[in-house]
């Protein structure tokens, strides 16, 4: 083994990483639950990329071939069935995990300088995180999504002066059709995957460069502890419960495949896009048709724009967190904006017309 | 030269004044000008026909003499003259061509065969002529939905005299075909579902030649649009027995004007059977009544079975679809077995059902196969699930045993200046 090492060494900086991981201290808390979402939703990437790439192995994006690649993916590729449903459901639990990442960000003051970067880069990979679950959730090619799809490329259609042009790249015509799933396949697997894993490794390096935050008034009152072996096997034992949570997902509750895309049938009976995007699709519904001489649908999705705009430059914004001080103000404003997503998320389900 | 561009332009403008027709002028000025404003819309009006086309005289004479006898007026024919004279066109072959190449023009040949036109050549003036049924003065052509004639107005054109217990008094018929028909399945496909190809009155006993009918051709009208239940009936023991008896084949289990929608519980032997009113407990046909509804209830249940193991398959999140759709193969053989009952042939019957069943069984043991394997994965996920769990156990153990290290977590003065 020393013989190896020395090998190793020879070749690769492992000393100096060994040395940085031994020197590498994070802040203890005793309730840190909100320092794990980001591990968490790296973990949840990696799974992604793994099953996704296992998927590409069957798969075949056309709109008469598609459902059927899936369908005999679950149906008779050994073990097709738990990687299909293992893509789904940590699909799912990864946006709904960098949502978490991001929120509690936001309340414990973490992208206040210098760590403006990381939270701007952090919050370009929720948005590709989003468009991830928007673009996959068209490829099985069945009923729910191909109607969802509609839905949600009208929302971004919405968008004053560009959203008609937005709309039509996405859709790669008027419609819906077998265009868009093509192009949706490339932006899933081959255009959002590069830009995304890139700027990961950003955001990581960031992280790595800057340390982890402490939130303002040194709740950890200094005390530290090891990266390594203390903060990783904690890491390790969250990865471990998110492994759990999903292999007992994928066999309890396997992700159903429904049935097939028909472009000519009506749509089923309420119809809405998916749980991440059902705030700003039941808001809409909620707008009147014209707000002061404006079409509303057009105020709502300008609205979004702005609020997302707010939250990427919230670093710069809160100058008070910048100087250390508590900024209740700011805090008041995400929790507002936490509430009303999840109200009209919550609506969308119980009340959706 | 300018006098000459004038008078060219005069006369390309000049157009010849319509044609003046002394009947339309002096109609629509009387009390009731129905006739001139419903010609408007009417066929022969849109294929240049004019007044005297039908009632004759000369329409080219301004004053009262334009229906003079001696022009050819007939002014309002009666009813026994009007199939002679719609047939004088209609019946001309060389004429009609000009306007419709595929227009029939054996109309006025069948009605003279019809129960209307005999009654109509015995003096009976109440019958109906073309004109009780196509209208007078506005007659549109068929395809047009005003038209009573259109398939969805055939049945209440017909009840407008069928349906008339007091004007049908003297002909000793019922009076309640359209009220039957209106309840039937016909009725309702065509009436409420709009569904045009469903069968109306002329469906059955023809228009223009309307008649009964008669026992031993039943098969044949219902078997134009229902052949291969036609064809397993003919050449059925049930054929030569009704024709024995003069019993009108299809209507005799289905009904006529109030037929309607099969049910299974029509055959075997049950109180509400068709066949039991013919077959005695003890005869070869009650058997065969009971040993097809058997056959055909087994497949119905095997479908049923199926279809809900494939129902909960699909709710626990199995994909099934396949075999989902292999189940329309039974549900066609269960179609197929209940045309089949018209062979009278029981044997015919199960082995048709047979078949289905033989389908809807592998359908559920698919099915049922796959909530099996659903179990399986669950039980056999109880075990990474356990090793999860140990791991991540010891995991945590060991983070407690360096957490009761003080030694081993970092003085705060050795750590990095973080904000």
């Amino acid at each position: 083994m020393p013989f190896l090492s020395a090998w190793l060494e020879q070749r690769l900086p492992v000393r100096a990483l060994r040395d940085f991981l031994a020197h590498k201290q994070v802040p203890a808390r005793q309730h840190a639950i909100w320092y794990y979402f980001g591990g968490a939703a790296l973990f949840l990437y990696l799974v992604q990329v793994a099953t996704g790439v296992l998927l590409l192995l069957y798969y075949r994006p056309a709109p008469e071939s598609a459902f059927e690649s899936v369908r005999f993916i679950v149906a008779h590729v050994p073990f097709g069935w738990l990687i299909r449903s293992v893509h789904a459901w940590a699909a799912n639990l990864m946006v709904a995990t960098v949502f978490g990442h991001l929120f509690s960000v936001f309340f414990l003051k973490a992208y206040r300088s210098p760590r403006e970067l990381t939270w701007m880069s952090g919050c370009l990979l929720l948005a590709l995180t989003m468009a991830f679950g928007f673009s996959g959730y068209l490829l099985p090619w069945n009923e729910l999504a191909f109607f969802a799809t509609k839905v949600g490329t009208d929302i971004v259609g919405a968008a004053p002066l560009v959203g008609d042009t937005i709309r039509f790249v996405l859709r790669g015509g008027e419609d819906v059709t077998g265009a868009t799933l093509t192009r949706f396949f490339g932006f899933h697997v081959a255009l959002l995957p590069l830009v995304t894993t890139l700027l990961l490794l950003g955001h990581l390096l960031l992280v790595q460069v800057h340390g982890v935050s402490e939130p303002i008034g040194g709740a950890t009152r200094g005390r530290r502890i090891p990266f390594y072996p203390h903060f990783m096997l904690r890491e390790l034992i969250v990865w471990l419960g998110m492994l759990a949570v999903l292999v007992g997902l994928a066999t309890f509750l396997p992700w159903e495949l429904g049935h097939k895309a028909d472009p000519f049938a009506p749509a089923p009976q309420g119809i809405r896009p998916e749980w991440y995007f059902t705030f700003m699709s039941q808001t809409l519904k909620y707008l009147p048709p014209t707000i002061l001489g404006f079409e509303g649908e057009h105020v709502g999705i300008l609205a979004f724009g702005v609020i997302a705009v707010l939250l990427f430059v919230a670093p710069l914004l809160d100058r008070r967190a910048g100087r250390g001080v508590p900024s209740p103000l700011v805090s008041a404003a995400g929790a507002v904006l936490l509430v009303f997503m999840l109200a009209m998320t919550l609506l969308a389900y119980v009340k959706p017309y | 030269m300018r006098l000459v561009a004038t008078a060219a332009l005069v006369l390309a403008l000049a157009r010849p004044a319509a044609a003046a027709d002394s009947c339309v002028d002096c109609h629509k000025q009387l009390d009731n000008p129905v006739q001139v404003e419903g010609m408007k819309a009417d066929v022969h009006t849109k294929a240049g026909l004019s007044c005297a086309g039908c009632h004759g005289g000369d329409p080219t004479d301004p004053d009262v003499s334009a229906m003079d006898e001696a022009k050819g007026f007939v002014g309002k024919p009666g009813a026994a003259r009007i199939p002679a004279l719609c047939g004088g066109c209609h019946g001309d072959e060389s004429y009609m061509r000009r306007f419709n190449p595929n227009l029939p023009t054996d109309q006025l040949a069948q009605y003279d065969t019809s129960v209307h036109g005999r009654r109509l050549a015995g003096g009976d003036a109440k019958v109906a002529t073309c004109v009780s049924c196509h209208g007078v003065h506005g007659i549109l052509p068929p395809n047009d939905a005003r038209s009573p004639v259109h398939p969805a107005n055939v049945a209440k054109t017909c009840a407008h005299c069928h349906a008339d217990a007091t004007y049908m008094a003297d002909y000793h018929v019922p009076t309640d075909q359209f009220l039957k028909y209106q309840r039937s399945v016909h009725g309702w496909m065509l009436l409420v579902q709009l569904d045009t190809s469903a069968p109306t009155c002329n469906d059955c006993h023809g228009n223009h030649g309307a008649f009964p009918p008669g026992a031993t051709s039943v098969d044949a009208v219902c078997g134009q649009c229902h052949p291969v239940n036609r064809d397993f009936f003919v050449a059925s023991p049930h054929k030569a027995a009704f024709d024995r008896q003069g019993l009108p084949e299809c209507v005799v289990c289905h009904g006529n004007h109030g037929v309607l929608r099969t049910n299974d519980d029509m055959l075997g032997t049950g109180d509400v059977s068709v066949c039991v009113g013919c077959h005695r407990a003890d005869s070869k046909g009650w058997a065969a009544a009971g040993q097809m509804r058997g056959a055909i209830d087994r497949l119905r249940g095997a479908i049923d079975g199926a279809q809900q193991a494939v129902m909960r398959a699909n709710a626990a999140g199995m994909e099934v679809s396949e075999a989902e759709f292999s189940l329309q193969g039974a549900r066609e053989a269960l179609v197929q077995a209940r045309n089949q009952v018209h062979t009278s042939d029981a044997a015919a019957v199960e082995k048709v059902v047979g078949a289905g069943a033989d389908t809807a069984a592998a359908v559920e043991r698919t099915a049922q196969a796959a909530l099996v394997e659903l179990a399986s994965r669950r039980w056999l996920a109880i075990l990474p699930l356990a090793m999860i769990a140990i791991v991540a156990g010891l995991l945590y153990w060991k983070v407690r045993t360096l957490d009761s290290n003080p030694a081993s977590a970092a003085p705060s003065a050795e750590r990095k200046e973080d904000r």
